[in-house]
């Protein structure tokens, strides 16, 4: 599908800083902090709300009304807002029956409209066939096939909401039967559509981890003006295989290997907006503005580093 | 017959099978190294964590009754005999959704966690036979937290259509999109709010008559109301919803109460901001 729509270019988001994966649970803490009210705690220092943000799960918002979105506009008239879907399979989008709905796109789309978030993002993976939304993020096979399809899913998500999207590289636990690489895979995608990319680098260290992925050569592929998001999160053991695969949980702290692994990332893409994702075993907020807080000085850190002059090198004769 | 691996909708076909029925065989075929395929059990395992979560969160009463363990084992076998349908798992498990395909055709939902339960845990109905009631109630508090509480008839409106000359009986007025009139087979509406916020133990003895009942939820500056209704009270509602007729629904209560006050009610609701008006009259 021909798109009218620009192709995605990092230079042209407004979004920087670092930001966390808003949960019901932190609503009031985080409209106390914009309001100015910090606590001792670690978390919350008179600076922490420095470029701040924040980013939901667009399909949690799919409500008629009451506090849930109330409360998305308080956080969205203080902060900027990011909308990362997690269910819109674009790449089972050409199987039949049709596997995105008008519905879900016209909520998105309505989503979007109302609530205007600086990125809206969605995964470059698929999770419902045949009238089943199987309620996870489920691989693809980097096919030409699947390319296809996961740009028509693509074209087809940006054409109902009127913009261009981030797509999310997935965590991979196995290989399945390919014809590229997965930084090819997800480029082409992006190139073919105008989409961005969001790198989601928890999930490039657990395939590094469980499927021998190089992460260097990765995002070496990359082309940075496509890349408009980093993710970060914490993994755990797979209770099942516990010294043989990583699973992607959300559910703690950051490790040192992928905050290790995010330096790298800004090293080579430049700094680009990082977002702190906790999904299960949430802590208190002020935990996760602290780690949010090391995301933001590494980026500091990295556009203090550009901005200093290069020191000539010359050969003593 | 092998499976053609070049084809994306035989992967995704063997992928589908695999979610649901544990079957690997046809999906393992796709894969391109020595990992084990016990592997795949990731996207599994992780699918149905999700959706007894879902599952958790639309029906905590039930969740403290039983205890987690033993939902989680009746909710992951709902998951696997009726997975999610809709991309959305708000609602998941609910009565009487419609899915609404891309052809905007709205379909008939599939089995409800409750009819999965009466299907095939009957016997555990019979140890607890209000399940039902509590679903129901579980499902209407959520319902209406979700919908739009913000339109609503005021006093200030009634009393400028009165002084424009409007007869109130002929507008087109309703229940506010945020009300769930639910119908109760036992007497448990206070043990449901005193279990679900957590103000009786979950080892309370429960011991209950059977007493058809009604109770109705609305959404009210953010927060969901409830109060019980007489029987008069829960037909008079059911009706105005139905029709958004309030000389019908009124006929109907006083053929069942003579002695049925319409401008009594019709205040409470007012104060309650439980009455709205119909733009457009429902289909009859």
């Amino acid at each position: 599908m021909q798109s009218h729509l620009a192709q995605f270019d990092s230079k042209q988001s407004t979004l920087t800083g670092a930001g966390i994966n808003l949960k019901p649970q932190h609503y009031e803490a985080a409209l106390l902090l914009a309001d100015g009210h910090f606590s001792a705690d670690a978390g919350s220092q008179p600076n922490a709300v420095s470029e701040l943000w924040f980013e939901v799960h667009t399909e949690n918002y799919f409500v008629q009304g009451g506090p849930r979105l109330r409360y998305l506009q308080e956080i969205a008239d203080r902060f900027p807002l990011s909308f990362h879907g997690v269910a819109g399979s674009l790449g089972s989008f050409n199987e039949k029956p049709a596997t995105i709905t008008t519905s879900h796109l016209a909520q998105v789309s309505s989503l979007v409209k109302r609530f205007s978030p600086v990125l809206v993002s969605e995964h470059a993976t698929w999770s419902t066939s045949q009238h089943a939304y199987f309620s996870d993020l489920l691989p693809l096979p980097r096919t030409q096939q699947a390319l296809n399809c996961l740009c028509d899913g693509i074209d087809r998500y940006q054409e109902a909401i009127g913009r261009t999207i981030l797509i999310e590289n997935p965590t991979n636990y196995l290989d399945f039967i390919s014809e590229m690489d997965e930084a090819d895979f997800l480029m082409e995608a992006a190139n073919r559509t105008g989409a961005g990319l969001l790198v989601d680098v928890n999930n490039l260290y657990l395939s590094y981890r469980n499927t021998a992925l190089n992460p260097q050569q990765y995002l070496e592929s990359l082309n940075p003006a496509k890349v408009g998001e980093i993710h970060i999160a914490g993994f755990d053991a797979d209770p099942n295989f516990p010294d043989d695969l990583l699973i992607d949980s959300h559910g703690a702290p950051v490790d040192e290997a992928v905050w290790d692994l995010l330096e790298t990332a800004i090293s080579i893409l430049g700094p680009k907006p990082v977002l702190l994702e906790r999904d299960d075993n949430v802590p208190e907020f002020s935990e996760l503005m602290t780690e949010r807080n090391r995301a933001y000085s590494i980026l500091m850190d990295s556009s203090r580093m550009a901005q200093q002059p290069q020191l000539a090198v010359t050969n003593a004769s | 017959m092998p499976a053609d691996h070049s084809s994306h909708s035989e992967y995704l076909r063997a992928f589908q099978q695999f979610m649901q029925t544990g079957e690997k065989a046809q999906l393992a075929s796709f894969l391109e190294d020595s990992r084990p395929e016990a592997f795949l059990s990731v996207y599994r395992n992780g699918f149905i964590r999700a959706s007894v979560s879902a599952l958790e969160s639309n029906f905590p009463t039930l969740v403290k009754l039983w205890g987690d363990d033993y939902f989680a084992q009746v909710a992951g076998a709902y998951v696997n005999a009726t997975p999610p349908s809709n991309a959305t798992l708000i609602g998941y498990g609910f009565e009487n959704r419609t899915e609404q395909s891309v052809d905007d055709e709205l379909e008939p939902s599939t089995l409800s966690f409750l009819e999965f339960l009466q299907q095939h845990l009957a016997e555990v109905l019979v140890q607890f036979p209000y399940v039902p009631d509590i679903c129901r109630l579980d499902q209407a508090w959520l319902e209406s937290l979700n919908e739009n509480g913000e339109s609503f008839l005021t006093l200030e409106v009634v009393q400028d259509l009165i002084a424009q000359g409007e007869d109130l009986s002929e507008l087109p007025l309703t229940v506010v999109d945020s009300s769930r009139v639910v119908d109760l087979e036992f007497d448990i509406f206070e043990l449901w709010g005193q279990l679900r916020f957590g103000e009786i133990s979950e080892d309370h003895k429960i011991e209950l008559n059977p007493h058809q009942n009604s109770v109705i939820f609305w959404q009210m500056d953010l927060q969901v109301q409830a109060k019980p209704l007489s029987a008069v009270e829960a037909v008079f509602m059911k009706c105005l919803k139905q029709t958004a007729d309030i000389d019908e629904a009124t006929k109907q209560a006083l053929a069942m109460d003579e002695s049925f006050d319409i401008s009594t009610l019709f205040a409470e609701l007012l104060n309650a901001h439980l009455l709205q008006r119909l733009q457009k009259l429902p289909q009859k």
